[in-house]
């Protein structure tokens, strides 16, 4: 038997601290009282997404290939129960719920101001008791494939999507988070069950709660609902990703006025996940941002506009840098910013920008613990990355100038990038 | 939980309106100016909240002034163009993280204060107007912002069935105005406008957050009394659409993968009368949550949607239902959506639908206090009406709110128009 263990994480500047419980159960809960706020936001997640698609676990002799889109088609099925489905549940504590699945993650969440206990208890409950039939999973194909042809129809979504099938030849990073109408329709309840069996195992989970709570309680009725997992190990079946793109270059027709573009920088991944991602995000902003000539020069040309955005993408074994928007020229955007890093390799980062970077992605960072669901979305984040909340402001507090020129040395290699484009139809 | 606010006329029909928690790390501003929406005027007003975000008179490099807020910790200034039924609502927002958080005690709010104000007061001028260069940049997007609209098909959808419902009436102008405005705006005629919106618009400005919101009202406060006079305000506000005339329908084709349904029905209730929080109810009942009947019968059941949804314009006295589905499916599913409706006008409605329905909206009402983005734009929705209430006042409302009056609420609610947006190859 295990024993539930308590940890406290403190940051000195924002004085404020949470809990990190190692639960006797195999679950990992994170706790962030915010007395002074009138509700709570609670999210039960598992690391598992669409990039998941080909696992095993230790107790399996073989890997097993799933169809696209199952996490997904798992995280809607997950709300049916045996007596009532889970909205039906909530429905009577007035608690606000829903639920996501990303690229690696999948989150059941609800906010409440009412009756927190007995929403939290819900959630404990549908999310370990899986209720998967035939009927069921047949009746949700309806639902999701107009899920489906609602983002075919989303111009943004699908010059994403695009992007990421152009980068890579193997990963399942590549794959669409919802799938095909022809991927879920051969999902199966048998199906659904051993990916649930796989992943929802808890110790792949967290419950990571932010608000007016009561730590005690909170635990108490984790005692209560949530039995000890078995010790499984979750492999996931690594392939082989070679430096090169799969496309240079994707392009697709859809109703738009003008044409939209993404183009990616795929990059060796790292073993930190957080720094590698928070050294991205600022070298990207003091190329590309808005306190940038560059920026400012193609604004004013009329070539970008304030949709004109970069980000950086980033996860067990994928790390991509994204610049997109819309421009009426993107093969000019493109070249320009092909250009840019050029010319920025040969003068060297601007320091003095560095200094007010710091101090944007400082502040950007405060903000993040201003409200409980950024607040509990943090923790889990965090948690996902192998680190803890505070950690980012002390990731930004260490960072120099020194590191991120180092970093920029193998970063934005315009012969390792991608770009996606939606032209309108002509 | 209980609002703090307070509210102050600091000049003619201008308001300063604070809203203070300690509790929160940051604090937003915001500036809103409300006129009349026409389709005369939509375009150049709408064209001004961005010209004014590129930089002011002090700081008139789009570059620079960005490395400004940078410097003040990431705050962030932005600006949106927003639609309150016959009315424009044109913002300009800052933001950034309290003083007590600046690593060497920099008074970031006081400096965020000026900075916005410098934005709207002090533009950059050359030759007695705006500045050329801004000025055709600025008109360029805006264009493209209208364009654009198509894009999101969702939203736009729902969009062209209030432009036809709406006919006759300013609100079927767009927020941002028509193409052909758009298209053909002046430098000097956006200069003129924005001294007319200058003199005669409400202006609500609205301060949420934990900092010390005096210093920002002292500033607010002397700009905005030493600026133009402000005697002849616009008249403001919304007329609600009538239920004469039958059922307009229209189809319209283009190249998407998913049909769009958007009904739009008159409901007589308009912001301030005694039932419309019972409207709102009986929306949210019918189409506004995860246990409404739309939900549970038009998705759930009959599987045709991932999406149907009911929302209520207590401005124009309207409700919308909005839906993707399979193009042939177009009959089921209108059909089904005003079973629902008849079903609520018939009575047919469970204690514990309206108790489950009840406790999701107070749910709503409680948690704007917990986000201080929320309760600005909460309270910005609310003043350009001329109120002030609070979200508790909108929960005590609702807890009076009986299955008679949802019921009623109910039987007002008239299919006016039908909205399809078809898949281009059925044409």
């Amino acid at each position: 038997m295990r024993k539930t263990e308590k940890n406290i994480i403190t940051s000195s500047a924002l004085s404020e601290s949470y809990y990190k419980i190692a639960h006797k159960s195999g679950l990992t809960i994170l706790l962030y009282p915010m007395q002074s706020y009138s509700s709570v936001y609670a999210l039960f997640a598992t690391k598992f997404g669409s990039v998941n698609q080909t696992f095993k676990t230790d107790r399996d002799e073989d890997f097993c290939t799933v169809p696209d889109g199952i996490a997904h088609f798992l995280e809607h099925k997950l709300f049916e129960g045996e007596k009532e489905d889970a909205f039906t549940s909530y429905s009577r504590t007035g608690a606000s719920a829903n639920a996501y699945t990303s690229f690696d993650k999948t989150a059941y969440l609800f906010s409440a101001t009412d009756k927190v206990y007995e929403s939290l208890e819900i959630l404990l409950n549908f999310v370990t008791h899986p209720y998967f039939t035939e009927e069921t999973v047949n009746k949700e194909m309806g639902i999701i494939g107009q899920e489906i042809k609602m983002y075919e129809d989303d111009p943004s979504w699908c010059v994403f999507l695009n992007l990421l099938k152009a980068l890579y030849w193997n990963n399942p990073i590549k794959i669409d988070i919802a799938g095909s109408t022809e991927s879920i329709s051969h999902i199966t309840p048998e199906l659904l069950y051993r990916t649930y069996n796989t992943f929802y195992n808890l110790s792949n989970m967290v419950l990571s709660i932010a608000g007016n709570i009561d730590v005690d309680r909170v635990l108490e009725l984790c005692d209560k609902q949530l039995a000890e997992c078995e010790q499984i190990k979750i492999e996931n079946k690594v392939v082989s990703e070679p430096q090169d793109v799969f496309l240079k270059k994707i392009e697709k027709e859809l109703d738009v006025s003008m044409p939209l573009f993404e183009i990616g920088f795929k990059e060796n991944s790292d073993s930190d996940i957080m720094r590698g991602r928070i050294l991205n995000e600022m070298l990207l902003e003091m190329i590309f941002g808005e306190s940038t000539e560059f920026y400012q020069r193609l604004y004013n040309e009329g070539i970008i506009n304030s949709t004109f955005e970069h980000e950086v993408l980033s996860g067990n074994g994928y790390l991509v840098n994204l610049v997109g928007g819309e421009s009426p020229d993107v093969q000019r955007v493109y070249d320009e910013i092909a250009k840019e890093v050029d010319r920025i390799r040969e003068t060297g980062l601007d320091r003095e920008l560095f200094e007010m970077v710091k101090k944007q992605f400082y502040g950007n960072d405060v903000f993040r613990f201003n409200s409980v669901s950024a607040v509990a979305s943090n923790m889990m984040n965090a948690y996902f990355e192998g680190r803890d909340a505070f950690d980012s402001l002390n990731t930004i507090a260490d960072i120099t100038f020194e590191e991120l020129c180092e970093r920029f040395k193998n970063q934005l290699n315009i012969n390792h990038s991608s770009i996606s484009v939606i032209n309108p139809i002509k | 939980m209980s609002l703090n606010v307070n509210r102050q006329k600091i000049s003619d029909s201008v308001y300063f309106t604070e809203i203070r928690d300690s509790k929160f790390k940051g604090n937003c501003i915001s500036v809103t100016f409300v006129a009349p929406l026409s389709e005369d005027t939509a375009a150049k007003y709408a064209i001004l909240p961005a010209m004014l975000t590129r930089g002011y008179r002090e700081c008139p490099d789009s570059a620079q002034f960005n490395r400004l807020l940078n410097k003040f910790y990431g705050a962030e200034c932005n600006c949106s163009v927003a639609k309150a039924g016959d009315d424009q609502l044109l913002s300009i927002f800052i933001s950034g993280i309290d003083d007590r958080f600046t690593l060497e005690n920099e008074p970031i709010t006081l400096e965020l204060s000026k900075i916005l104000c410098s934005l709207i007061l002090d533009p950059v001028i050359e030759n007695g107007s705006f500045s050329k260069k801004i000025f055709e940049t600025e008109k360029k997007f805006l264009i493209n912002t209208i364009k654009a609209e198509l894009n999101d098909k969702v939203a736009f959808a729902s969009q062209r069935c209030q432009q036809i419902m709406f006919e006759g009436h300013p609100a079927s102008t767009g927020k941002h105005g028509s193409l052909e405005a758009a298209e053909a705006l002046d430098c000097r005629e956006v200069f003129d406008a924005y001294n007319e919106l200058l003199e005669r618009a409400k202006i609500e400005i609205v301060f949420s957050g934990c900092g010390d919101s005096e210093a920002a009202k002292e500033i607010f406060t002397s700009a905005f009394t030493s600026s133009a006079e402000r005697e002849k305000t616009f008249e403001t506000g919304s007329r609600a659409v009538s239920g004469f005339g039958g059922i307009k329908e229209k189809t319209e084709y283009y190249s998407i993968a998913q049909a769009k349904l958007s009904l739009g029905f008159t409901c007589q209730s308009v912001v301030g009368d005694e039932d419309e929080m019972a409207m709102n109810f009986m929306c949210a009942l019918l189409g506004g949550t995860p246990f409404s009947k739309l939900f549970l019968n038009v998705r759930e059941k009959l599987s045709l949607c991932y999406y149907c949804s009911a929302a209520y314009d207590k401005f124009k006295g309207a409700i919308f239902i909005n839906s993707g589905i399979e193009k042939e499916n177009r009959e089921k599913a209108q059909s089904e959506i005003l079973k629902q409706l008849e079903a609520i006008q018939n009575g047919e409605i469970t204690d514990e639908e309206i108790e489950n329905t009840k406790k999701l909206l107070k749910n709503a009402c409680t948690s704007v206090s917990d986000d201080m983005i929320k309760i600005m734009h909460f309270y910005i929705a609310r003043l350009c009406t001329g109120r002030s209430t609070s979200p508790q006042d909108d929960l005590e409302a609702y807890n009076k709110v009986t299955r008679e009056d949802i019921i009623n609420a109910a039987r007002k609610v008239a299919l006016n128009t039908v909205y399809f947006m078809a898949p281009k190859e059925e044409q």
